[in-house]
């Protein structure tokens, strides 16, 4: 079917480009198990763009967002992983078909955010996933898999610099959720750990999510009790960080996080922040400078990198950190349980689809 | 937010009058007044006559704090009395003193974790962090003397048993109480078998920092916790000791642990007591207990502050008459918070809103910043001359004309202005001809992120070269892991 005609369907009903007879045809597009409400909901195929059907989503959220009372994480959110649905025949070079598993790179042009339909416009931001990736795992690789492999990417030259002057550096992780679980697995693979001078802490205000933290391969955890005076958590700190912290990665980023990682850091040390602060941070630029310290932004990461990640997983070369997997319908008890810090790790919710599951539930990967 | 700045602030020259409380407020009032019409100036005066009546149970006179001391002498004197101790509140157990490696077990670090555990699990825990410290430190093959330092009362029949009596602070571990301690952590090492540890010895954290600062000061006589829990120990002549049983060689005194924080248990101190106190004693994990504690220390201090400012807000004389969901949750407004609002010296308030920010308070004026301040201090103060009425108490007691005091906890590390309130009031009540001083003990609980309190290699060296010293006693080898 030609460009042109592809425009004038501006109906709900979407073509299968793989379908065309000659023309265009509802009864072929109107799929099984859709229900006339997901019909309405379904968005049009953008030029050169395409239609993914959410699988598998994963809850992502804030530290702040997640205090507040009503906790509703947008979904499908940044952490999503499905099935084509449909693809515009104009993109050249394509070989993406309906029905293969991909990765959604979220960007500004996911558009239309439908509930189980995603209208990506520029085929470059969907990633196929091999076979071999179930795709829940997937689901993480564009969002907190991404965050976590640019901070490593990040923070990789400082480590490399440091090690070669000092006999033990040490990198201290605040946030114990699926960010920092996955920076955890990805600093072992890439700042190595046949180098045992370099030591991975984490930090985090709930012991449930440390317990889990201790199954990553780090070398301490720190609880960062929040009722605790702030003078003995630095003392804590650096306690378990002995000869202070010369790296920290801090997805939190509150004012308070902030003052505490600038208290245990070392000259010259490095602070990596996520961009998910909910209040503004106010910083004494005086003793950076005398420190000569930095604080750098995480950046949010390409789609080469996801790329990168899938074959790194695929090879098996990393493994996921541990994660859940959970029915859309539990959605609001995995609200709650996420809110109360009963689960840990990345919760991923699995949409609705009764039939065809290409693997069996992975609840513990560790 | 500073730690551990003790400076005496120059507004709070307290007079020590039922009208302490009016004369903070008379200070913040001029600048309440700032231009504003006539009628808004009125209510003002009605709001903050509102506030004081609500918050004016917090203001002890003088005569209450004599009469709080002369009811813990009288508590004191039964809990040595042989025959008056079985039935006493504040129990004054004997103590040891001994040489040892400690492990701290009851201070902030160490609670957190572990609340939920039973006793076994516990000292399984206890004993795997003694193996982690070992493994650390290379000392596996050594067989280690080890002593104990457990901060929660204790009837101890030797220097390596001792006899929990009930749990404080929050804690709550089935199988413990009523059993000894040491045997309990003796069973968990050897249900281990991978560690050889020796010749246990158990002190509680008060004679921890007395002995710490004995080692610089030698007058020092008194050892005070004001941290999560409150506690004193000091040195008593034998000749008081009535359940005295062992030997009469010079020095004729012994360490008592007073185990004061249940003074008030019998009800002596519901003279003082607010509905805020009844309400957090009613809703603790141990009602009834503990009252003097309750009073003073840090795991109670935030939750009455929480509970006066819930009532100003229901009443609309805070945040506009709206609060949020974060401030009705019990515990939640922290202790930690009382020490950063009175941290504040200026009008940018930059620790109290960064409180209200975290509590979620939607709307909040300066007038809100400086009614919470006010709040907080005097909560605070009434917890230091509760306190210091204990103090000058032992001090009067003992009858010594020099005497230091050692000092360690979080309410005294941290808190702006608890050692200079402590100062000012137990020289108002303690006898004329006597001198004291507080000390901080650097002994403190609050090191140790692997949750051990240990030896370092250098400490090994130097008891060798103490050796001579060892028949002294009095040496108190806890050390921090760096």
């Amino acid at each position: 079917m030609l460009d042109n005609e592809m425009n004038k369907n501006e109906v709900q009903v979407a073509v299968r480009p793989m379908a065309m007879l000659g023309g265009v045809s509802a009864g072929i597009s109107s799929l099984p198990m859709e229900g006339s409400s997901s019909m309405s909901a379904m968005p049009h195929c953008p030029k050169g763009g395409i239609i993914v059907k959410v699988a598998y989503a994963g809850v992502c959220y804030s530290e702040g967002h997640i205090r507040k009372g009503h906790f509703r994480p947008a979904l499908p959110g940044p952490e999503v992983a499905g099935k084509v649905y449909d693809v515009c025949n104009t993109i050249p070079n394509c070989n993406i078909m309906p029905g293969d598993n991909v990765i959604v790179f979220p960007g500004e042009d996911v558009s239309e955010h439908y509930q189980e339909f995603i209208s990506v416009e520029d085929a470059e931001n969907v990633l196929q996933v091999p076979n071999s990736i179930p795709l829940e795992v997937a689901s993480m690789l564009a969002g907190s898999a991404l965050s976590a492999y640019n901070a490593v990417l990040k923070a990789k030259p400082h480590v490399e610099k440091l090690q070669s002057v000092k006999s033990c550096v040490n990198v201290l992780i605040v946030g114990a959720g699926s960010l920092g679980l996955w920076t955890l697995r990805l600093a072992n693979y890439l700042i190595g750990n046949e180098n045992s001078n370099i030591r991975l802490f984490v930090a985090d205000n709930s012991i449930d999510k440390l317990i889990t933290a201790q199954e990553h391969d780090c070398h301490d955890i720190i609880h960062w009790c929040e009722e605790d005076h702030e003078q003995y958590i630095i003392e804590r700190t650096l306690d378990a960080c002995r000869g202070g912290v010369d790296i920290v990665v801090d997805y939190i980023s509150s004012p308070r996080t902030m003052m505490r990682s600038l208290r245990v850091l070392n000259r010259e040390g490095l602070i990596l922040v996520g961009g998910d602060a909910m209040t503004e941070v106010s910083i004494n630029l005086n003793t950076l400078a005398a420190k000569q310290q930095s604080i750098v932004g995480i950046p949010r990461g390409t789609v080469g990198q996801v790329a990168e990640l899938v074959e790194a997983i695929a090879d098996k070369k990393i493994e996921p950190p541990y994660y859940t997997v959970h029915n859309m319908d539990d959605a609001k008890d995995v609200f709650d349980e996420l809110f109360n810090c009963r689960l840990t790790g990345r919760a991923i919710l699995r949409f609705n689809h009764s039939n065809t599951t290409l693997t069996s539930d992975v609840t513990d990967n560790c | 937010m500073s730690g551990g700045v003790k400076v005496a602030n120059p507004q709070l020259n307290r007079a020590f009058s039922e009208d302490a409380g009016r004369e903070v407020a008379k200070r913040q009032r001029p600048k309440l007044k700032r231009s504003l019409s006539a009628n808004v100036r009125l209510s003002f005066e009605e709001k903050r006559r509102k506030i004081e009546n609500i918050v004016r149970p917090f203001i002890l006179s003088d005569d209450d704090y004599h009469k709080i001391m002369d009811k813990m002498l009288d508590n004191f004197n039964k809990g040595l009395g042989k025959e008056t101790h079985p039935k006493a509140r504040v129990k004054m157990f004997q103590t040891y003193k001994g040489d040892f490696l400690a492990l701290d077990l009851g201070g902030t670090n160490f609670r957190v974790l572990l609340v939920s555990l039973d006793g076994k699990e516990l000292f399984d825990h206890i004993a795997e962090c003694i193996f982690k410290f070992m493994k650390d430190h290379n000392l596996i093959d050594k067989v280690l003397p080890l002593g104990f330092t457990f901060s929660f009362p204790c009837r101890q029949a030797g220097l390596d048993k001792a006899i929990l009596t009930s749990w404080t602070k929050g804690f709550k571990c089935e199988g413990v109480e009523g059993n000894d301690i040491v045997q309990l952590l003796h069973e968990a090492i050897e249900r281990r078998g991978d560690i050889k540890v020796n010749c246990m010895a158990v002190i509680n954290d008060t004679v921890g920092a007395l002995m710490s600062c004995a080692h610089s000061d030698n007058l020092c006589a008194i050892g005070l916790i004001l941290g999560t829990g409150t506690n004193a120990c000091y040195i008593e002549r034998l000749e008081n000791v009535g359940l005295w049983d062992g030997d009469w060689d010079e020095p004729q005194q012994v360490i008592i642990n007073t185990e004061w924080g249940a003074f008030g248990d019998d009800g002596a101190l519901n003279f003082i007591m607010t509905e805020y106190d009844q309400k957090v004693d009613k809703r603790s994990i141990n009602p009834g207990k503990q009252v003097y504690e309750k009073m003073i220390s840090g795991m109670y201090m935030g939750e009455i502050v929480r509970l006066v400012l819930v009532k100003l807000v229901k009443h609309g004389l805070l945040f506009g008459g709206r609060g949020s969901e974060e401030l009705k949750q019990m515990g939640r407004f922290y202790t930690k918070y009382v020490s950063e609002i009175e941290s504040d010296v200026d009008d940018h308030f930059k620790n109290t809103k960064q409180v209200f920010e975290e509590l979620e308070i939607p709307n909040h004026t300066e007038e809100d910043c400086r009614i919470v301040q006010h709040v907080c201090c005097l909560i605070s103060t009434r917890a230091a001359y509760l306190a210091s009425a204990g103090i000058a108490c032992l001090l009067n007691k003992m009858g010594r004309p020099d005497v230091a005091v050692a000092v360690d906890g979080s309410l005294y590390r941290f808190h702006p202005h608890f050692h200079d309130l402590m100062m000012e009031r137990i020289q108002q009540l303690v006898n004329p001809g006597i001198t004291f001083r507080l000390m901080l003990s650097h002994d403190g609980s609050g090191k140790g992120a692997a949750l051990v309190a240990a030896v370092a290699h250098r400490v090994a060296e130097e008891k060798q070269n103490k050796q001579q010293e060892l028949a002294n006693g009095m040496h108190n080898l806890a050390v921090d892991t760096y």
